[in-house]
Parts: C-alpha cells; sequence; structure tokens
C-alpha cells in the first residue's frame, strides 16, 4: 500500500473506524486515540499491506486497542470500590428507539457489542469477524444470537412499560 | 401471548441474519404472518439491528493523511494546540524579557567603559549582532551513541539519525524505514570546522508522535511528550553544543526534529534540520 491508498484508507474507514470505536467505548477521546492507533499501526506497516485489506487490519486493530483499555479498565475497577449505583433507565430518558437501542447495547458485554457492530455497521460476515476477534464463526454467531436476544429483551421490557 | 421456543427464535434470528434460503424465507413469513406471537417476537428481533449514526465523524482525518515521504506529522487535539500555542508563547515571552535584560546589562556596562574600550566594545557589539545571522548550511546534527544519556533506557532500537552523513532524516522517513530513536544526547557539530560568528543558539527539539511506536508505550508517550516535554529549550554553545533529548525513563521517542531558532527573533524559526 502506498500514501495515496493510505490517504484513501483514511477517507474511507476513519468514520466508520470511530463510530466502532465510540460505541463500543462511550468515550470520544479514547475513541479518538483508538483510531489514531490504528492508522498509526497501519501506516508503520503499509507496506506490507495489500490495500484491500486494510479495512479488516484497521479494525482488528482497533479491537485489540480497545481489547487492552478493557483490561487494564478492570484492573482499575477491580482496586476501585464501585460507590455509584447504576441508575435505573426509564422511559423518560429515552427519546426514541434508537437511543433505547444504543443504551441497550452499552450493557451487553464487550465482545457480544463488539461482533454486533461489526455485523450491523460494517456487515461483516461470521467468518471475518472471526478473523477479527480471533473467534471461529460459531462463537461469532453465538455471540450475535445471546447480544440479540439480550437487546431484544430489553426494548421489549421498555416497549411493556411505555 | 405465549413465550416463542428457542428454536422458533433461532429460525428468526437465521431470517433476520440471511442465514436461510429463499424457499425457507418464504415459509418462515408466512409462519410468522399467521402468529402473532412470532409476528411481535420478530419485530422486537428486527428492531436490535443497528444502524449507524452518520452524524458521528472522525474530527482528525486531516492530521492522519500523509503527503509522500515528506512533511512532519503531529497530531494535536484542540487541547493539544491550545497547549502548544500557550508553551509557545510563554518560551517568547520569557525569550524576549532574557533580550531585553542581557541589552540592559550591556547597555550599563558600556557607559562605564573609558574611549578607546568604547571603540573596542562596539566592534565586539557588531560582531555579536553577526552572530544572529542564519545559521550556516554545513551544519549538520548527528546522534552521539556513545554519550550516555542521563536517562537510563534499554538501547534496543536504532537510532533515528543516521550517523554516517550526520544528517536528520525526516521523521516521516523514519516510519518508513521503521527505525527508532531513544532519548539520548544529541549534538550540533559543525564538520567543516568553518568560522561560525556567533556562539548562542536556542536549539528547539520536538518529538513528533506519529513514528513507528504503538500500544501502551506510545499513547503514555504522546501524553507525557504532548502536554509537557513536547519541546525543548536549550542554549548552545558552538562549535561543540549538545542538547539532552529529556523523556521520561523507558519510554521511546520515534524520532526527534530539531529546529535552530536564532535569539534576534523569536518568532522566527530560521533552520529546520529534518530534510
Amino acid at each position: 500500500m502506498d500514501a495515496e491508498q493510505y490517504n484513501q484508507c483514511v477517507k474511507s474507514h476513519s468514520d466508520a473506524l470511530f463510530r466502532f470505536a465510540f460505541k463500543n467505548l462511550k468515550d470520544r477521546d479514547e475513541a479518538n486515540e483508538i483510531v489514531q492507533i490504528a492508522f498509526e499501526k497501519l501506516w508503520l506497516h503499509h507496506a506490507k499491506i495489500d490495500a484491500a485489506k486494510a479495512k479488516s487490519y484497521l479494525f482488528t486493530t482497533a479491537y485489540h486497542a480497545m481489547a487492552d483499555l478493557w483490561r487494564k479498565s478492570k484492573r482499575l475497577t477491580e482496586m476501585t470500590p464501585q460507590v455509584e449505583q447504576e441508575k435505573p433507565t426509564s422511559p423518560n430518558e429515552f427519546n426514541g428507539l434508537r437511543q433505547i437501542l444504543h443504551n441497550a447495547l452499552a450493557r451487553l458485554p464487550e465482545i457480544q457489542r463488539t461482533v454486533i457492530l461489526l455485523r450491523d455497521y460494517e456487515g461483516y460476515s461470521y467468518e471475518e469477524i472471526g478473523e477479527i476477534t480471533h473467534l471461529n464463526e460459531s462463537q461469532v454467531k453465538v455471540y450475535i444470537f445471546r447480544g440479540r436476544q439480550t437487546l431484544k429483551t430489553i426494548i421489549g421490557s421498555i416497549n411493556a412499560v411505555i | 401471548m405465549k413465550e416463542v421456543s428457542e428454536e422458533w427464535q433461532l429460525k428468526l434470528f437465521d431470517l433476520l441474519e440471511g442465514n436461510l434460503n429463499e424457499h425457507e424465507c418464504t415459509l418462515l413469513m408466512k409462519e410468522i404472518s399467521n402468529n402473532p406471537d412470532l409476528q411481535r417476537e420478530y419485530n422486537l428481533l428486527k428492531a436490535t439491528y443497528l444502524q449507524p449514526d452518520e452524524t458521528e465523524v472522525y474530527a482528525y482525518k486531516n492530521l492522519l493523511l500523509k503527503q509522500g515521504s515528506k512533511g512532519l506529522w503531529i497530531r494535536f487535539n484542540r487541547k493539544q494546540y491550545a497547549a502548544a500555542a500557550s508553551l509557545l508563547l510563554i518560551c517568547g515571552l520569557g525569550a524576549l524579557m532574557f533580550l531585553q535584560t542581557n541589552q540592559q546589562t550591556e547597555k550599563a556596562r558600556l557607559t562605564k567603559v573609558t574611549a578607546p574600550q568604547k571603540s573596542d566594545m562596539s566592534r565586539k557589539t557588531t560582531k555579536d549582532t553577526n552572530r544572529f545571522l542564519p545559521i550556516p548550511n554545513n551544519l549538520r546534527a548527528i546522534a552521539q551513541h556513545d554519550i550516555i544519556a542521563t536517562e537510563v533506557v534499554t538501547p534496543k532500537l536504532k537510532a533515528a539519525v543516521s550517523s554516517d552523513t550526520g544528517v536528520i532524516n525526516a521523521p516521516q522517513s523514519f516510519a518508513t524505514a521503521k527505525s527508532e530513536i531513544l532519548p539520548r544526547d544529541l549534538s550540533l557539530i559543525n564538520p567543516g570546522n568553518e568560522e561560525i560568528n556567533f556562539s548562542t543558539y536556542r536549539i528547539w527539539v520536538y518529538y513528533p508522535t506519529d513514528g513507528p511506536v504503538s500500544g501502551t508505550k506510545k499513547r503514555t508517550l504522546s501524553y507525557k511528550l504532548l502536554n509537557t516535554t513536547r519541546t525543548m529549550l536549550a542554549t548552545l554553545n558552538f562549535p561543540s553544543i549538545s542538547v539532552k533529548a529529556k523523556s521520561v525513563k523507558g519510554k521511546l521517542i520515534p524520532a526527534i526534529d530539531i529546529r535552530v531558532q536564532l535569539p534576534q527573533n523569536e518568532n522566527n524559526i530560521l533552520a529546520n534540520y529534518t530534510e
């Protein structure tokens, strides 16, 4: 991949990568950093990377960088006692199905959230998601299924309240 | 309202995921239209499919773009730009005050000297003014590999500065060549041993953050450098001058860009040693 192709990747994939990171992390600064890390790595290895595989490379790198963050934050959470209780969600807090869905998404385990985002946002196949997350196709399917079931339950319960 | 069995839930899931063939889809859709429980379940499951929010875009796209092998790429966000601007302003004001103080001291000293000494001094002052002329082109920066850095680091990576030519390559070249530099002493030398009419410089050392470092070290590094020690100011004396590239212990610096600024004009960087 040359500089021009790299620039094309920036133009084509940076927004999607940012959305993927932002929806996963819920933190704009961290998402910006994940995008930066992914593109830095891409540039560092651009001579070896085929332009056709750049998108997959970016998402894989971003996923691994996020996994590192999750591991770190889990360690910190274990050390810091949680004082604040999670606020119960009420229908008033939501301004539509989209908002409900995105709030529900945030409650999913990280791996389920990641595979659903890769599936819905990027339209990746189970195989491609497996390559990014180092899972096999069956595992990907199961995680997507379980994630959707959880989302469905949350949406269903909120619908019932409304 | 009945609970839909897991078997049906799987079928609905496969339908929405596009895992069924056309015939299976038709049969299942018929079943759904005849069964209100299935219909409800289908609608709920369908609602779990996300649509990307196109309004969310990456704001720093332009900073990621590359222009061949030229250019210096520094990824600042707004806060970092503000911090850098404040730092430059403070440094500029500090340098201005320093110069003014020096001039006042010089004037006070001149008023005390006798007439013949005055003549000598005026010649000297003219010479001193010359020292602020643009930097000679034959100056080159090299890394002094033999000098032990005050910050102890593991020298496991190649230096970004070519010791053969004595030329600091552009940071972009470092990234391409996948070489990195550790915090170390740097020296600016005059290889031709030509006479230089000035003795004092200000050297600004920049640490571009787009070098070939990755992972957590990179993040720590960029925060540290961008927020605190991104630029360094040092007063140097020719012909042998050195800059200590200050860094956090154990952290990597991808490349070093040395810019030489003459004291007389604080806002004008006259020579840039990255080529």
